[in-house]
């Protein structure tokens, strides 16, 4: 706001500002007693569409009273229902007319669709009355009422059209005036507030013109009173409050040019970096800056008018107010370190210069401290000596020996406590000494390239460098050291010193000695062995020995990198890469297994495989020994060969025995076709059956796989049936059952157990079931605890006579199954009377 | 602080000022209370287990009621047909819920809709009873506990059958009290005929169920003469059905006022009293959002259906020889 802008006095401008209201006041008035009218207006337009809306809803009752006067008439057919229904039309009719009166037209166009309905819907009720009446098919009836109920309904969907243009019409000419009267009221409230929130700005904006240049005026009024002249009121209006502050600012100006402002002197002493103490003559301290109330943490007030002494820290009590007297003597003590005790009791170092304050007359007046806080550079030189402290205690913890040597004379300057230790020599003796001296023990450097020097390489490259030397120690004893030097550079690049770390490797030369010694022995055991060795990685071939290749025909180099497996017959291909992939991934497989490789010229040499997982080269591999058993297999098969032609030999001694036991059963059949005698015959008869059990013995031998036993259940079996044959006379009433296990009998068993067969078979069926009668024959066998054999021979038939001892008859058969069972087969015999007859045998088997 | 004092003074005129014109100003739009919020259950998974297949018309009624009712909730909504109303063995059953079984262990939904007697009976009763599952089912007819039901886990509609009320419609029509039932032969189909006897004492005098068409045309002329009106419950399980053939079938040999519950058999029908299967699906896929808003199935009391739809067929008719009454051809949907 400038000053012309105000040129009113403050009377003037609060009466302008009321007057702008009024005028707007009446402004609103006016505009709203326009609008009232219009209002009106529409309220008189309102009456008859209400009017048409109260008819519409008379139609509407009259409609459904029709309806449910039809739906009468269908129920009950009566004539009356049929007169109601007319009088509803007549009503219907008369309330559209009544309507038409008033409507405008668009309401007369719908209403006129309305009456073409109700007319049609007369027009059907009366045809549809008519065939009811008539009694027509229910068809047409059904048909014809579904249109009358149809048209009933688009009748109401008609009404609710036009009652629903109606009723909408009136609610737009309600909104109307409902939006008309809302105008009016936002616009007097839009007023009201305009007005309120004017009248508060004005009434703001004449209080701020006058109250804020009067507290200007205040504060620079203070301000003059602290002495500071420098102030003015800037001057925004040209009334009364402005001609004040133009005077105020004009009497400032005029003190500022006669009187100076101790500002200037405050803002030096505040801005000044360094730390200002001014004490009296006798210590007391009067002024202190910021800079020395920042490090200590005290307020000016807390130091002020106490004694310069609180500000040192005390290590000497007293010391410091004599220090204090030699000032006032000498005049000024420059750049002296000291310590500053701050209010948390830390001790500050401080570089201290003091001075003492005189006036005209040479009387002191005070004296003047002015310090630097030096607590950084005390850190630095600290950090520097622990640096130094730290690189000595890590060279006494390295294990290796270190010494520092002068490039310039290679004279040790420096060494560490291993130096000391592993050469045997104490400190004096070792400082100063050129470093061939007292590591080599000679009187002259190195001298490359055969004797190498990584002091005087370093020197030369100006890097790292390391060679294997051999040191002597005070006592003269060799050993084996590592050496690794480093530069040591000046600020200019170059080498002054150079570190020499030496490390005793005398363990590791001796173990790499004795493992080149334990290589050189295994490598002679492995390439002068009877065995292919190779090392298979990645399925290819990593090492071979020289047996390996003279067993594959194949060369060292021709062999290696080559997969393994094309070396290998097809036939064994698969089971070689299965071995080897599980082998790997850490399956147990056989390590032992024979398979057939392929020579370099092309045949085909059986070996045996002893496998194994190694690492090699920091990788699993596989290490296979190697063994060419092509001769061992040659053998083997002659084996094979010869055992073949002994079982054929076998197999061709037991025919001839079964042909010739045969022959003879057959002679003495041909025999016993010229006796007439029937106990001769059977006599003769008997033993052929004892014949042919031997037989049959070396028939089932000579069939089976193994010659030394025979299946003794087929055997049986096969002995039974010829038995049968001959005995029964009547298939069928004698029945045989075998409950025999699956178990084979060696030749000296089984002979006998089938003669025994032969004799209890037989006695069975000439004797147990007499006259044709029925009966059961078992023969059992089975395996019981101990290797015991248990052979049961049972019938039930007519049982063994009571009285009779089968040890003590004549039957030649009985007697020879005793001798059998107890001579032959070592076992014990036993008869169980009971129902028939059962013979149980037991003996031991072979194991 | 007089200058303090003024600002706030001022503020409070203008926000006053302001507020005021809001209030006046304020536009009239509808609220839009109780819409759903775009895409509310976003991440939310329903899946929906149905007894039979698509293209059964009960089937795709309730698929189309889920679907209106989640369409634009942002739920996922996978479907499982089971497919036992065409394979309607138990074995074949069996499978289908094991194979639904898989389907929830993968899809891992928040809330399953069962949809029938089977899905309940082969799905949720075997593997979910009381599990931590939400289970909504649908369809169940007349009664969840012959499954044991309702478990802790499942809230539901029980499925009803309009048909007393059909009865009593047919009666108006009969010239006797001689109640038939005609059904494909089917559990569900056995299971309505003994509850409109449990339910609703309606005694059958003759009850037909039927496997093939033939045996159906056979059926519907041996109740023309034995009883006054039947019920035609279901042809959903009649082996070859044809619905041209039934319906020439119907018109040429109906004597007496047949019904039926289902839409899908209103052509052989004089009139019909049905369920609207999309009740079903828009209640039960209600139901889920309500339990996906928190709420416990326990807490969700069991209901049945509500809604019916009442058909009449004026071919039909016109061979049975009624005046169809007013107020059935006000409120029925006419079949010509």
């Amino acid at each position: 706001m400038t000053q012309k802008s105000f040129k009113l006095s403050i009377g003037k401008k609060i009466l302008l500002g009321f007057s702008i209201l009024i005028f707007i006041y009446l402004g609103m008035a006016l505009r709203s007693y326009s609008d009232m009218n219009e209002i009106n207006s529409l309220a008189e337009q309102a009456v008859p569409l209400s009017y048409q809306i109260t008819s519409l809803q008379e139609f509407a009752v009259s409609l459904e009273s029709l309806d449910s006067d039809i739906d009468k008439f269908f129920t009950v057919n009566y004539k009356e229902n049929q007169e109601e229904v007319n009088k509803d039309f007549d009503n219907m009719h008369s309330i559209i007319r009544s309507i038409e009166n008033n409507a405008d037209s668009n309401s007369i166009a719908r209403l006129q669709e309305i009456e073409r309905i109700l007319s049609e819907i007369q027009i059907n009720f009366n045809y549809l009355a008519d065939l009811e009446q008539n009694n027509s098919n229910s068809r047409e009836i059904n048909e014809k009422r579904i249109l009358l109920y149809e048209l009933i309904n688009s009748q109401r969907q008609k009404h609710r059209e036009l009652l629903l243009e109606t009723t909408n019409k009136i609610q737009v000419n309600v909104l109307d005036q409902k939006k008309m009267i809302s105008g009016i009221m936002k616009e007097f409230l839009m007023l009201g507030i305009s007005i309120l929130v004017f009248g508060v700005l004005l009434s703001f904006i004449t209080s701020r013109s006058i109250s804020r240049p009067i507290g200007k005026l205040r504060a620079a009024t203070t301000e003059i009173g602290h002495g500071r002249f420098n102030v003015n009121i800037p001057i925004q209006s040209n009334d009364e409050i402005g001609q004040l502050a133009f005077a105020f600012n004009k009497m400032t100006q005029e003190l500022q040019k006669t009187t100076v402002s101790k500002d200037y002197v405050e803002n030096i002493i505040k801005s000044m970096f360094d730390m200002l103490v001014v004490a009296a003559p006798d210590g007391t301290i009067k002024i202190v800056n910021k800079a020395i109330c920042d490090l200590l943490g005290y307020r000016s007030e807390e130091l002020a008018g106490r004694s310069i002494d609180m500000l040192f820290y005390d290590d000497v009590p007293n010391s410091e107010r004599s220090f204090l007297n030699e000032l006032i003597k000498k005049g000024s003590i420059i750049n002296t370190e000291k310590n500053y005790l701050a209010k948390d009791g830390r001790k500050i170092p401080v570089l201290l210069s003091m001075s003492k304050m005189c006036d005209d007359e040479g009387n002191i007046l005070g004296v003047v401290c002015v310090a630097k806080d030096i607590t950084e550079r005390r850190r630095a030189e600290d950090l520097i000596n622990k640096s130094n402290e730290f690189a000595k205690t890590v060279l006494s913890s390295m294990k290796d020996a270190i010494s520092i040597i002068d490039v310039n004379n290679f004279r040790i300057i420096e060494v560490n406590s291993v130096f000391l230790k592993i050469y045997g020599m104490k400190k004096e003796e070792v400082i100063g000494k050129s470093c061939y001296e007292i590591t080599h023990k000679r009187a002259q450097p190195c001298i490359p390239p055969y004797d190498i020097c990584p002091l005087m390489d370093t020197l030369n490259s100006g890097e790292h460098s390391t060679a294997e030397h051999v040191h002597f120690m005070k006592d003269g004893e060799k050993r084996y050291v590592e050496v690794s030097t480093s530069p040591i550079m000046d600020d200019n690049g170059k080498i002054i010193h150079v570190i020499h770390v030496a490390r005793d490797i005398t363990d590791r030369k001796q173990a790499e000695e004795a493992r080149q010694i334990s290589e050189k022995k295994y490598s002679t055991l492995v390439e002068k062995g009877n065995d292919g060795i190779i090392i298979i990685q990645d399925g290819l071939l990593k090492f071979i020995n020289s047996k390996m290749a003279d067993i594959s025909g194949y060369t060292i180099k021709e062999a290696i990198g080559k997969p393994f497996f094309d070396f290998v017959f097809f036939e064994f291909k698969e089971l070689v890469i299965d071995n080897y992939k599980k082998r790997l991934s850490g399956y147990e497989v056989p390590n032992n297994y024979e398979i057939e490789i392929i020579s370099k010229d092309g045949k085909n040499i059986p070996v045996e495989i002893n496998a194994s997982v190694i690492d090699y080269e920091g990788k699993r591999a596989e290490m296979a020994i190697i063994r060419d058993i092509t001769d061992r297999k040659r053998a083997e098969d002659q084996i094979k060969l010869s055992l073949k032609e002994k079982e054929t030999l076998l197999k061709e001694i037991h025919h001839r025995v079964k042909n010739n036991m045969q022959i003879v059963s057959s002679l003495l059949d041909h025999q016993a076709q010229y006796i007439k005698d029937k106990n001769v015959i059977e006599i003769f008869t008997e033993s052929q059956n004892r014949i042919l059990s031997m037989s049959l013995v070396h028939e089932k031998l000579y069939q089976s796989k193994d010659l030394a036993k025979i299946d003794f259940y087929n055997y049986i079996n096969d002995l039974a049936a010829n038995l049968f044959q001959i005995y029964v006379v009547n298939p069928g009433k004698i029945t045989l059952t075998m409950n025999i296990e699956n178990i084979q009998l060696d030749i000296d068993l089984a002979i006998p157990c089938g003669l025994i067969a032969n004799e209890l078979v037989t006695n069975s069926l000439k004797y147990a079931f007499p006259a044709g009668t029925k009966g059961e024959i078992t023969i059992a066998f089975s395996k019981k605890e101990e290797n015991m054999l248990e052979f049961v021979i049972s019938d039930d038939g007519i049982g063994f006579p009571k009285d009779l001892d089968f040890r003590k008859t004549d039957s030649l058969g009985l007697h020879l199954v005793t001798i059998l069972a107890e001579n032959q087969l070592h076992g014990e015999i036993n008869l169980i009377r009971g129902k028939g007859t059962e013979f149980q045998i037991k003996f031991r088997g072979i194991k | 602080m007089e200058k303090k004092v003024m600002l706030v003074l001022l503020g409070v005129v203008l926000l006053t000022t302001f507020s005021g014109c809001a209030t006046i100003e304020s536009p009239t739009k509808d609220s839009k209370v109780g819409e759903t919020p775009t895409k509310m259950y976003e991440g939310k998974k329903i899946l929906y287990i149905d007894s039979y297949n698509a293209g059964y018309e009960w089937s795709d009624g309730v698929t189309k009621g889920i679907e209106n009712i989640l369409n634009g909730t942002g739920v996922e909504l996978k479907v499982f047909r089971m497919d036992t109303k065409i394979n309607n063995s138990g074995a074949f059953a069996e499978k289908a819920g094991l194979r639904a079984k898989s389907v929830i262990e993968e899809f891992r939904p928040d809330v399953v809709i069962a949809s029938d007697d089977n899905a309940f009976n082969y799905v949720i009763m075997p593997y979910y009873r009381d599990a931590d599952l939400p289970v909504v089912f649908c369809g169940i007819n007349w009664d969840v506990s012959i499954y044991g039901g309702p478990y802790k886990n499942t809230a539901g509609m029980i499925e009803v059958s309009l048909t007393s009320q059909l009865i009593s419609y047919l009666k108006e029509y009969s010239k006797g009290n001689r109640i038939g039932y005609l059904s494909a032969d089917t559990e569900t189909e056995r299971k309505n005929a003994l509850y409109y006897n449990k339910l609703f004492n309606i005694n059958f005098t003759k009850i037909y169920f039927v496997k093939t068409q033939d045996e159906w045309k056979e059926a519907f002329l041996k109740l023309q003469d034995e009883v006054d009106v039947f019920v035609f419950e279901n042809n959903a399980g009649i082996n070859n059905w044809s619905d041209s053939d039934a319906e020439a079938f119907a018109l040429n040999n109906t004597k007496i006022p047949v019904g039926t519950t289902n839409s899908w058999t209103m052509q052989s029908s004089f009139i019909g009293m049905t369920k609207i299967a999309d009740e079903q699906g828009e209640w039960s896929a209600q139901t889920a959002l309500r339990i996906l808003n928190g709420k416990r199935p326990s807490d969700i009391p069991i209901v049945t259906n509500k809604k019916g739809m009442l058909y009449v067929n004026l071919k039909i008719a016109d061979k049975v020889g009624a005046i169809v009454k007013p107020e059935l051809l006000k409120n029925a949907q006419i079949i010509r």
